[in-house]
């Protein structure tokens, strides 16, 4: 693993995230594929990440739950972070329990992907961030790149399964019409095409749904 | 890590009392002294390769658990030794799962506070200004306290 520190920093990066190898590809279908069986949501179905706190242990936090809890400086703070500043966050409690609190004002699709690294965390038995004291005392956090890579890669296949992918392009559909059926943002629809290899054919069609119209290419 | 005790924060960010264990410099010393065996390297040529100095080395490869907080290398010693060596930087320094559920429950025994933790995890994030990332604190502050302690059967809806 390579080593980054960064000083004048608080945080520590170990394993930077490297580009994928074949094994590392194989290796996230694989666990988006388990985690699909143990939800058991089929290959194909759309997957809704909330319907799986009960298989994976989840408790969903909300602003309202809190309301009482923190001063009201905490809930106005809260409702007005953007989607860039910050998106959730899973502590996992004492008896197991992954508690998550998402970011209110977040998009479905970015809702969705964020529960599901979440996920992807638990499945994978990742570590979560550490902390490490340095000599003199100062705390410093221990960022994984290459962990959050696997967890975010994860998700995206766990949301947009490489059969769903596959079946998607040879039916000459957009990554708007997949990101729509499947709760996905274009991005991580583009991001899966990609990585699966069907980028230079999904252009391919791109191109020619431009040239003559969508209802002439479709197949069924 | 024996002593968790919190002293006082610096921005934010807790101190430990004994924070100077968390280099491990046994297995450090070891690993420099077998490179250098195994690769037949002089101190000054050790030196040269990792760019720390040889008296640095020499020291270090002298050390004994016993020695004074004081003699432990800085983290840009470290962290080119452990290029240097080949290892990663987590095989010399001991790092705290301060998250996982062991180490929680361990910490909920010690009455430790996860959420000084959090919220060190919160100021280090770049993407947050200090109101959210106060914001965020208080929260999971909140929320650690409300839940810590929730059984099984009482989880969701």
């Amino acid at each position: 693993m390579d080593n980054k520190v960064e000083f004048g920093k608080r945080n520590i990066i170990v394993g930077e995230a490297k580009p994928p190898t074949q094994m590392f590809l194989q290796y996230i279908e694989k666990q988006a594929t388990a985690i699909r069986q143990r939800a058991q949501v089929g290959l194909l179905d759309r997957l809704d990440p909330k319907s799986l706190k009960k298989v994976f242990g989840i408790k969903f936090v909300t602003l309202e739950e809190m309301s009482n809890a923190v001063p009201s400086e905490t809930i106005d703070a809260f409702k007005s972070m953007t989607a860039k500043d910050w998106s959730g966050c899973g502590l996992e409690m004492p008896n197991g329990t992954l508690i998550v609190m998402l970011n209110p004002n977040m998009t479905m699709e970015r809702t969705n992907v964020t529960i599901m690294e979440e996920i992807s965390h638990k499945h994978l038995k990742h570590q979560p961030s550490k902390i490490i004291t340095l000599p003199g005392g100062l705390t410093q956090r221990v960022y994984n790149q290459q962990v959050e890579q696997q967890a975010y890669w994860t998700a995206g296949a766990t949301l947009l399964p490489a059969l769903v992918i596959a079946q998607a392009v040879w039916k000459r559909e957009t990554a708007a019409e997949v990101a729509l059926k499947y709760g996905a943002s274009v991005e991580l629809v583009e991001m899966r095409i990609r990585i699966l290899g069907f980028w230079w054919e999904y252009q391919n069609n791109l191109n020619v749904i431009e040239s003559i119209g969508t209802a002439e290419f479709r197949r069924s | 890590m024996e002593d968790n005790k919190f002293l006082e924060t610096v921005n934010g960010s807790p101190i430990r009392e004994g924070a100077t264990p968390l280099v491990r410099l046994e297995d450090l010393s070891e690993l420099i002294r077998s490179k250098r065996k195994s690769e037949n390297l002089t101190l000054e040529l050790a030196a040269k390769q990792s760019k720390v100095s040889a008296a640095t080395l020499s020291r270090l490869e002298r050390q004994q658990p016993k020695d004074k907080p004081s003699s432990t290398p800085d983290m840009r010693t470290i962290e080119a030794l452990t290029r240097w060596l080949g290892v990663p930087l987590e095989r010399v320094i001991d790092v705290d799962d301060e998250f996982s559920a062991k180490s929680a429950t361990k910490k909920e025994q010690d009455n430790k506070p996860v959420p000084d933790i959090v919220e060190a995890h919160l100021r280090a994030d770049r993407n947050l200004n200090p109101v959210h990332a106060e914001a965020l604190a208080t929260m999971f502050r909140a929320v650690y306290q409300k839940y810590a302690h929730m059984d099984d059967d009482e989880e969701d809806d």
